[in-house]
């Protein structure tokens, strides 16, 4: 029956029903909606189940070749893929273009029905939750950004927005508070730190501060932007730390360990902690931050006249107090207006107006976060850290606009 | 029967006045032995959750061969092209370090890790990759003492197992002030600030 009734229409279609192809997902010509398997109607009653974005939108998250993966973690199939910042707008960060970074695992294929999350270690009470029994559990929702420590911008002319600044999302993220888990637990005296247990296919394990965790920030999320966490954000669950940086937001998450030490694992051993600077050896909050994402390296400006610079600001401390643009290369600088909401442990969007008169530029913006802190120049944070600069850098980064129109990283 | 009426009884009673101390909500059960210690368990400074087993270096050097450690470490743990499992960095060949620089490895070899359990922990759960979960305790004792043996850090006859890997002490253990038994440490409070002098 329903067949039938397809082969009638693909009938009509080639005998030119011109108006049924301008009720397809796209404007395609004739010939080829001919070719599809399903109708018009068919392909639009699929989608009122489960939407698609439109076929002439094409953005995606940019993969890391292989030798990038190898030399981040020594895999080549790494499982590491960057936000596509320059296409977002708004601060939320749509779940399928949020960044990953995996370390070589892939993600488990794991059956919400049997997931169990093991709340363990220094308790009063090892608790076992199923995720209905989580769902049943006063919730919050929050917006937070999650970047990875790497996230920084590195020297090179032809390195883009994404490349420089790609690891990092902004999503809101519905869960419990893990406090509210360690409470019911009941955490013993000593007890100073929280192991994170991922169930990827090298459990992976990450150290936090106790007092991270007891802050009611700290979430077991099950939910992200209003549906359940993606796969390779680690569904069913996952931590959210806010303003942390991303390493201790564990993804899969299986077990909650307090214990009295730090486990100090794999992934945070080496060049994850110092001993330079850092009260702790460890970084835990992102610095204040903020790039320009349009006009930024990798883009071309077509003609000369008004644009409106854009960004993203950010900071571990908390909310952004304010964002700087300069388009003469540091020379100058301006307040830039705050679009939207400016949320603690957030991405937050700035703009500022321009006109482009054709001759070249350098623009480049910085954070000032509710603390009073600034975000450096690449020459003050060099001075500050030394020799012990990478991987973490929060530095100013500075966009050429080159007498033609190419935008290209000045650092 | 009477005695598993008397033990039951006794859990009842233990789990009313666990209740009793602060549960809100009551949902969540207490786990079972097995929940409480998986396959692949994050592993502590102190090697509580440790299986039995050991090892020594002469039988990892075999079976870092056998098992195909070398193919991706090289034959004497630094040719690559995976990470160097010898020294602390600088292979020698400047191609290799070349293309670690920038990355993530710097300053993780072996000497770096804080705890001697990590590396038995990274070695079970990560390694080797790809085939995750295909080496025995034994062996992963075994490759731990070798890699500590290349090393410097234990003597070649030290036999590793569970009581006694806890026990290595770590050449980077009192280099980052990281864990609560170094002078410079201070506890995560809200509002510390993440860097000393950056302003």
């Amino acid at each position: 029956m329903h067949a039938k009734k397809s082969a009638t229409r693909r009938q009509l279609l080639k005998g030119g029903g011109a108006a049924l192809v301008g009720l397809a997902a796209g404007a395609g010509s004739a010939g080829a909606q001919t070719l599809r398997s399903t109708t018009p109607e068919d392909l639009a009653r699929e989608l009122m189940a489960y939407g698609r974005r439109s076929r002439h939108v094409k953005t995606g998250r940019i993969t890391l070749d292989n030798k990038v993966n190898m030399q981040m973690h020594g895999d080549p199939n790494g499982f590491d893929a960057l936000t596509p910042l320059g296409e977002q707008a708004g601060i939320i960060t749509p779940a399928p273009l949020h960044f990953i970074s995996s370390h070589g695992d892939p993600p488990p294929d794991i059956d919400p029905a049997k997931h169990r999350l093991l709340v363990h270690g220094m308790v009063e009470r090892p608790l076992v939750f199923t995720l209905e029994e989580l769902k049943r559990l006063p919730s919050v929702s929050r917006i937070h950004f999650i970047e990875c420590l790497a996230n920084r911008p590195r020297p090179g002319e032809e390195r883009t927005l994404d490349q420089n600044h790609g690891l990092i999302g902004c999503s809101e993220w519905t869960g419990v508070p893990l406090s509210l888990l360690l409470k019911e637990a009941g955490v013993k005296s000593g007890a100073k730190w929280v192991i994170g247990e991922s169930l990827g296919r090298t459990q992976q394990a990450r150290s936090f501060p106790l007092g991270k965790a007891m802050m009611d920030d700290t979430l077991v999320a099950y939910a992200q932007n209003g549906e359940p966490v993606q796969p390779h954000n680690g569904y069913p669950l996952r931590l959210v730390i806010p303003g942390f940086e991303g390493k201790f937001q564990l993804k899969w998450l299986r077990g909650i360990k307090v214990t009295e030490e730090p486990y100090v694992t794999y992934w945070e051993h080496g060049s994850f902690t110092r001993r330079e600077r850092s009260p702790l050896g460890a970084y835990w909050e992102q610095g204040p931050k903020s790039v320009i994402t349009h006009p930024a390296g990798g883009q071309r400006l077509p003609d000369h006249g008004y644009y409106t610079i854009v960004g993203f600001a950010w900071t571990g401390a908390g909310a952004v107090r304010a964002v700087e643009v300069s388009t003469d290369g540091g020379r100058n600088w301006q307040n830039a207006e705050i679009e939207g909401p400016a949320l603690p442990m957030a991405m937050t969007r700035f703009k500022l107006p321009w006109t482009w008169d054709g001759s070249e530029a350098v623009l480049q913006s910085r954070c000032i976060d509710e603390r009073g802190d600034v975000q450096p120049t690449p020459e003050e944070f060099g001075a500050f850290w030394g020799e012990y600069a990478a991987p973490h850098g929060n530095v100013i980064q500075p966009w050429r606009v080159t007498s033609v129109g190419r935008v290209v990283n000045a650092l | 029967m009477r005695c598993s009426w008397t033990a039951a009884a006794i859990v009842l009673a233990c789990a009313c006045a666990a209740a009793a101390q602060g549960t809100t909500y009551n949902l969540g059960r207490a786990p079972t032995a097995e929940e409480l210690s998986p396959a692949g368990a994050a592993i502590g400074p102190d090697g509580r959750e440790l299986p039995d087993g050991s090892g020594a270096a002469a039988e990892g050097a075999l079976l870092y061969v056998a098992r195909g450690c070398s193919q991706c470490h090289g034959p004497t743990g630094v040719e690559g092209p995976g990470p160097h499992l010898v020294g602390e960095r600088g292979s020698g060949n400047p191609e290799y370090d070349a293309f670690y620089e920038g990355g993530n490895w710097q300053g993780r070899g072996i000497r770096n890790f804080m705890f001697a359990t990590q590396i038995w922990s990274w070695i079970n759960q990560g390694m080797p990759l790809n085939q995750q979960g295909f080496l025995t305790a034994d062996e992963v004792y075994a490759l731990t003492a070798y890699l500590l043996h290349r090393n410097g850090i234990i003597e070649e006859d030290d036999v590793l197992d569970a009581a006694s890997l806890p026990q290595v002490r770590m050449p980077s253990r009192g280099a980052f002030a990281y864990t609560p038994d170094h002078p410079a440490y201070e506890e995560w409070k809200p509002g510390m600030p993440r860097t000393r002098g950056a302003r």
